[in-house]
């Protein structure tokens, strides 16, 4: 069996970086003790002797799929209802190109 | 509840509408009247959709009125979960990320039960995106169990459940990822039931986890779960796990007088070790009842049992951490950070702010599962353990027709218990997670109460597509107990 691996403040860090999470010190110690509980815990399953995984969910999947064709898009106004900022028809973003 | 009458079953609400011995209005209206004296303290509702309710009775009693054949849940008020779209209404998941967020259409789960003239009444209060067992991590509000103000509703559908206890209505919708339905539905004193994986749409059901979330009902009766179930399932082409075909169950609940014939597999891995005693004796008390309808009871085994909480939120953090990633504050909900200088960085600012510390400590824990290094010995190991559990079922369905166990391994928790010990909450979920990653349907019917009067469910699992099995035998068990008739006492 694998040791678990430690869940240090780097760790959390890089993790924060993947999911875009930004985690202050306060925080991320928090969550740094919760997720190394878990991950110490759920280590047993390296351990475990399972069979390989031959389906790929609860079930085999859709009885039947719809038809391959093309369904109308959402209609602009509905797409950006919820938008937080919107201008043009479009969603806002912060600049991301230096003028 | 309050001084105000007990609504009557959704089944015999419906029949009373399509006669004429009440109207859907009136139902709405003692519904609504029922909420403004009792749900203050509760806290089972986030909102009602008063007007859009009001509406729609209307639109019945018209139809009525004309003579038109109205539907099975004819006037009755259901009330949905906050992760269901309602066309118009705001919907938050409970999350504070999507406060500003209405819904540009309506859930084709809830869509259908307008269809058969049901009410959609208001929605109800959940732990964030679903990531809970306590009702605890909604960024709306607090719940309380209608059978004690300190003790939690269970979760995370933990409104509808309170809702449907309390008697504010005789129908809650929810939904069930690994328990979400039953568990809630078991802590309140109510039936609840997640059916077959695929039964119902997840059109308009915000995600959580995707090959495991499923829709589920709340309700009194099992009578009254095989009525939604019917109205509610079948195929639907915008999600492509759904499937129809299936056999209305309804008609098919008093087939039965008795349980002659049907063998009870009672699995000692979901019975005995991390339960509490008097649970255990509730269950077991109950395993009698069902002898004493004729069924034959045997022992099964379901050894991977041992690994699927682990395998559960594992897999479930890991698809949580990507269904997730939609938050980004550009296209809807919270956004914060409009001077960062680039979008990323507001898209995190937005992310740290607008998600509570259990959605987050779920996308951490989903984001390493599946990160290089760590995926095989987690994530894949996780898709193995389910597919364990899957053969374990199939092989103790060779012997048995339903499997009991109880719901959860203990009543009711006091608000804060082991608030920062996740995998002790997690372990809470030990005795639903099974049946969702086999894709199983599972019925959670009252059964008894602790000494100190806090409700216990014992939970019917059948194989795929038996949905009516499930809820024949919970339908049986009712004509012959009275625990699911027994009100809080508030």
């Amino acid at each position: 069996m694998t040791r678990p691996p430690s869940i240090d403040a780097e760790l959390i860090r890089y993790l924060g970086e993947l999911a875009k999470l930004s985690l202050p010190p306060e925080r991320s110690e928090k969550l740094r003790q919760k997720l190394t509980a878990l991950v110490e815990a759920f280590a047993s399953l390296d351990a475990a002797d399972l069979p390989e995984d031959d389906a790929a969910g609860a079930q085999a999947g859709p009885g039947e799929l719809r038809a391959d064709r093309a369904e109308p898009a959402a209609r602009a106004e509905a797409a950006l209802q919820n938008a937080p900022r919107t201008a043009a028809d479009s969603f806002v973003v912060p600049r991301v190109v230096e003028p | 509840m309050a001084d105000l009458p007990a609504p009557p079953t959704a089944r015999r609400l419906s029949d009373e509408v399509r006669t004429g011995a009440t109207t859907a209005a009136a139902a709405l209206e003692a519904a609504l009247d029922r909420i403004a004296s009792a749900d203050g303290e509760l806290g089972a509702f986030c909102s009602t959709f008063a007007e859009r309710a009001r509406a729609a009775a209307d639109n019945v009693d018209q139809r009525r009125t004309e003579g038109a054949a109205l539907g099975a849940l004819a006037g009755v008020p259901v009330a949905s979960k906050d992760n269901l779209l309602v066309a118009g209404e705001t919907i938050t998941a409970g999350s504070r990320m999507l406060t500003n967020f209405d819904a540009p259409y309506t859930a084709t789960s809830l869509e259908r039960l307008e269809a058969h003239d049901g009410v959609l009444l208001g929605r109800t209060n959940m732990d964030e995106f679903g990531m809970g067992s306590t009702t605890e991590t909604s960024a709306c509000l607090r719940t309380r169990n209608p059978f004690g103000d300190d003790l939690v509703p269970g979760g995370s559908s933990g409104g509808s459940a309170a809702a449907v206890s309390a008697d504010l209505c005789p129908l809650a919708i929810g939904s069930d990822t690994g328990g979400s339905v039953r568990q809630p539905a078991a802590l309140c004193g109510v039936s609840g039931f997640k059916p077959t994986y695929g039964r119902v749409s997840r059109y308009g059901l915000i995600a959580y986890a995707s090959s495991l979330d499923c829709v589920g009902a709340i309700a009194r009766t099992a009578e009254d779960l095989a009525l939604w179930l019917d109205c509610a399932s079948g195929r639907d082409d915008a999600d492509a796990t759904s499937r129809g075909g299936a056999e209305p169950t309804l008609d098919g609940l008093d087939e039965r007088a008795d349980l002659q014939g049907l063998r009870v597999g009672v699995p000692a891995e979901l019975n005995g070790a991390g339960i509490d005693d008097e649970v255990v004796g509730v269950t077991t008390a109950a395993i009698d009842r069902l002898r004493a309808l004729g069924a034959e009871v045997v022992d099964v085994a379901l050894p991977s049992v041992e690994h699927a909480v682990a395998a559960y939120y594992l897999l479930a953090t890991s698809e949580a951490a990507s269904n997730l990633a939609r938050y980004d504050g550009v296209h809807y909900g919270w956004r914060s950070g409009d001077d960062a200088r680039t979008q990323s960085a507001m898209t995190t600012q937005t992310r740290s702010s607008g998600f509570g510390e259990e959605v987050q400590l779920r996308i951490l824990l989903g984001t390493f599962a599946t990160s290089i290094g760590y995926s095989s010995q987690y994530y894949e190991q996780a898709r193995r353990a389910r597919r364990a559990v899957q053969r374990d079922f199939a092989a103790a369905f060779e012997r048995c027709d339903v499997l009991v166990c109880p719901t959860s391994p203990t009543a009711a928790p006091r608000f804060g218990e082991a608030a920062d010990e996740p995998l002790q909450r997690y372990l809470w979920d030990a005795l639903t997670v099974p049946a969702s990653l086999a894709g199983l349907p599972a019925l959670s019917v009252p059964a008894g109460q602790t000494a100190d009067g806090r409700p216990v469910g014992v939970q019917l699992m059948a194989q795929q597509d038996r949905d009516g099995l499930a809820l024949q035998v919970g339908h049986v068990f009712q004509q012959h107990t009275d625990h699911h008739l027994r009100r809080p006492a508030r």
